[in-house]
């Protein structure tokens, strides 16, 4: 009976991901015009300070303890927001990206299929990236090396300026204050 | 109340037109040139619904023979057609695909080994051996089928990738088919013969179901992706020479 409830359960998962996938398909591309309402901006340089090593070590150093490991974990969370973020963002430039791949304009199109890209491997990193900061949440040891994140996301940056400054040159400054 | 007959009347008279209309859509769309394996895939279905047509009334084992060897074809032929929705879906994302190609090998491994030790671990609940293999056989490729398609569903869902109309309704119709089909083959098998007819129409209902949403799929035409309406940079130089040329008039 176990097998025949696991089968049955399997099956009905399979048609719950089924109608997922349907629904999922249907979002719609979002304008230019409202691309900072969606996106929530990723601060690198704050980004940049919460997984330094140096800054890290310099806390463990002049707090006491227990503040020091509430510290530690406000900042981890505040990792995991960033990295919420991006993904976030990520897919949102993924969407621009591929409208902007069909357009007939060779120089858009080229643009257009670099931010696809590059949104795809930072999203791709955005997923992987939480299980390392929920390690070094459990496990105080475990150090947080997140250099890639920073490389990846000034690249997504630099392709969805370099896009905008194709389709709206006069709203590159806003579109990429946005992200 | 329908009768039993009238009902497998409906369903032979699905089974002999669905696949012809799905593929006279195919044709008139060109789709078989997208869709090489679920075209195949198509003019399989017909044939050997054909040939089931002609040998339901003639003796058992025939059909019995028939009917196995045209639903393992067809489990391989489908396997294809994952392949074909999988080379569709990636071919505009070049950077996903190592990774969930790899990702993929492992998944279907996994599968084999889970539904492998699932049905090693369920004792046999049929009288006979042959069908007793044929329903694990079959169980295993449907959990494999399904299985693979709910994790390429939950990777696009994860990377937010865009399917095409039709690849999303290949995958959806093979998908609700497999699962079905799981499901009343790990039932059929459990209750016994009692109940075979039951979980039958169940199945071949599943079946029609996914027909008539490839049906619906190549009768309209592909959707084209909305543009943004925004112009490019020698579009706006030129509008705003136009612009200056008035200004200065």
């Amino acid at each position: 009976m176990t097998l025949f409830i696991f089968f049955c359960v399997f099956a009905l998962a399979v048609l719950a991901v089924l109608y997922l996938g349907v629904h999922g398909q249907q979002r719609e591309c979002p304008s230019l015009d409202a691309l900072p309402r969606i996106t929530k901006p990723v601060d690198l340089e704050a980004f940049s300070n919460l997984t330094n090593p140096l800054e890290e070590a310099y806390l463990c150093a002049n707090l006491p303890g227990k503040v020091y490991l509430e510290v530690r974990r406000e900042r981890l969370f505040a990792v995991l927001e960033y990295l919420g973020r991006a993904r976030l963002n990520a897919a949102i430039l993924l969407r621009l990206g591929e409208a902007a791949e069909s357009s007939a304009d060779k120089a858009i199109s080229e643009a257009g299929q670099r931010l696809v890209a590059v949104a795809l491997q930072l999203r791709l990193y955005t997923i992987i990236a939480p299980c390392k900061v929920y390690a070094s949440l459990l496990f105080d040891g475990v150090s947080l090396s997140l250099l890639p994140f920073e490389r990846r996301y000034v690249a997504l940056r630099s392709s969805f300026e370099t896009l905008s400054r194709l389709q709206t040159p006069a709203q590159v400054a806003r579109l990429t204050g946005a992200i | 109340m329908l009768s039993i007959h009238f009902i497998w009347g409906l369903i032979w008279a699905a089974y002999l037109v669905l696949p012809a209309l799905i593929l006279g859509c195919m044709v008139w769309r060109q789709a078989y040139r997208a869709f090489p394996f679920f075209f195949c895939y198509v003019i399989f279905s017909l044939i050997s619904s054909a040939i089931e047509f002609r040998l339901r009334n003639g003796r058992y084992e025939d059909y019995f023979r028939a009917y196995w060897v045209a639903d393992a074809i067809g489990v391989l032929l489908s396997l294809g057609v994952l392949w074909e929705i999988l080379r569709n879906l990636l071919e505009r994302y070049a950077t996903l695909r190592p990774q969930t190609i790899r990702f993929l090998n492992w998944s279907t491994a996994s599968l084999l080994f889970a539904g492998t030790v699932l049905s090693a671990a369920e004792p046999n609940l049929e009288d006979g051996t042959m069908i007793a293999t044929i329903f694990l056989l079959e169980r295993l490729a449907r959990m494999v089928q399904a299985g693979l398609l709910t994790t390429l569903l939950f990777l696009g869902f994860l990377f937010r990738l865009r399917w095409s109309d039709r690849t999303l309704a290949i995958a959806l119709g093979v998908g609700m088919y497999a699962a079905v089909s799981l499901a009343a083959v790990t039932a059929r098998e459990y209750f016994g013969n009692d109940v075979a007819q039951f979980f039958s129409v169940i199945t071949s209902v599943s079946e029609i179901f996914a027909m008539l949403i490839w049906l619906r799929a190549f009768w309209l035409p592909e959707k084209m992706r909305v543009e943004q309406p925004v112009m490019s940079l020698p579009q706006i130089e030129n509008l705003n020479a136009a612009a200056r040329e008035l200004m200065q008039r």
